[in-house]
């Protein structure tokens, strides 16, 4: 069971996360949101688990590209050059 | 993989590119292409539904692109500018099946109401309301071997969700930069990237929940 402060309850927070990664807040509640973090800790969990879902999704690796798309990308160069030439 | 996202075209090294590009540089085009072909088709497939659809919707965008450098403006991105092709592209629907428009519809309405948590985890009597009855799952830092979790469940988030978030998160573009390449409000462009986020924080909880079950 958590420690909820009475003013911006847990369920609040969880719904306002994303404004405050983003620094949309406004300022009282976003007094409120820090006064609160020093007393709940899973609401300190849950803000820092969403900030590692967003690193996460930052490294996720590229899919590869083979030779043939490399070579399409290519030929559609190849087709504006020679569309442009005299 | 993300060294270009924030880099205008501005800056020496993104005009020296451009330059490259419209004079039929293929060794500078080829480096760009393996730079950003893979990030593409995975935000094709989010239009298309189907990898080899996706990967045709990446080789329209790039006719389109190289068709469009003489009117990349002053200031832009070229990485923005050829994701704002592929929405182009995408728009045009010649080859592929649009499923997301109407999909969009219901995301949007459904990031206004949908709860970030289910209710039931929280209290509902009493002084401390709203405060957590059942609080996180606890998980560290997700590492390599949850890759393919985050993948799959990135895939199921709703179209406009899933939009947001790999331009955001996976790719590294501003708010603001979605925002005009999705014609999305900056606040719309926040519900749907707050949504997304939940969605995958959530699915990795019960992921580290069902394998916490079955030790």
């Amino acid at each position: 069971v958590s420690s909820a402060h009475p003013h911006l309850p847990c369920k609040r927070v969880v719904e306002i996360v994303t404004d405050y990664m983003e620094g949309k807040l406004d300022p009282a509640e976003h007094g409120q949101l820090e006064q609160h973090l020093l007393l709940c800790d899973p609401c300190v969990q849950y803000i820092e688990q969403t900030r590692s879902v967003a690193r996460a999704l930052r490294d996720l690796p590229q899919p590869p590209v083979s030779q043939a798309a490399h070579q399409a990308a290519l030929a559609a160069l190849r087709r504006l050059k020679a569309q442009d030439e005299p | 993989m993300h060294a270009d996202a924030h880099t205008p075209a501005s800056e020496p090294d993104e005009r020296e590119l451009l330059a490259a590009l419209r004079g039929y540089d293929e060794a500078a085009f080829g480096r760009f292409v393996d730079q950003h072909h893979g990030a593409l088709v995975r935000f094709a497939l989010v239009f298309t539904g189907d990898a080899a659809a996706a990967e045709t919707l990446a080789q329209e965008t790039w006719a389109a692109f190289v068709t469009s450098l003489a009117r990349v403006p002053s200031g832009s991105r070229l990485k923005t500018w050829l994701f704002r092709s592929l929405l182009g592209c995408a728009g045009c629907g010649r080859s592929r099946t649009l499923r997301s428009a109407s999909r969009d519809l219901d995301a949007r309405a459904h990031a206004q109401a949908a709860p970030s948590v289910d209710p039931a985890r929280f209290m509902t009597e009493g002084v401390w309301a709203g405060g957590w009855s059942a609080p996180p799952c606890s998980f560290g830092e997700l590492g390599e071997e949850l890759r393919p979790q985050l993948s799959a469940a990135l895939q199921q988030l709703p179209a406009s969700q899933r939009q947001v978030t790999i331009l955001r998160d996976v790719e590294g573009f501003s708010a603001q930069e979605v925002s005009e390449l999705l014609d999305l409000t900056e606040p719309q462009q926040r519900a749907l990237l707050h949504r997304g986020r939940a969605q995958l924080r959530s699915a990795l909880e019960h992921y580290f929940e069902q394998r916490a079950g079955s030790v």
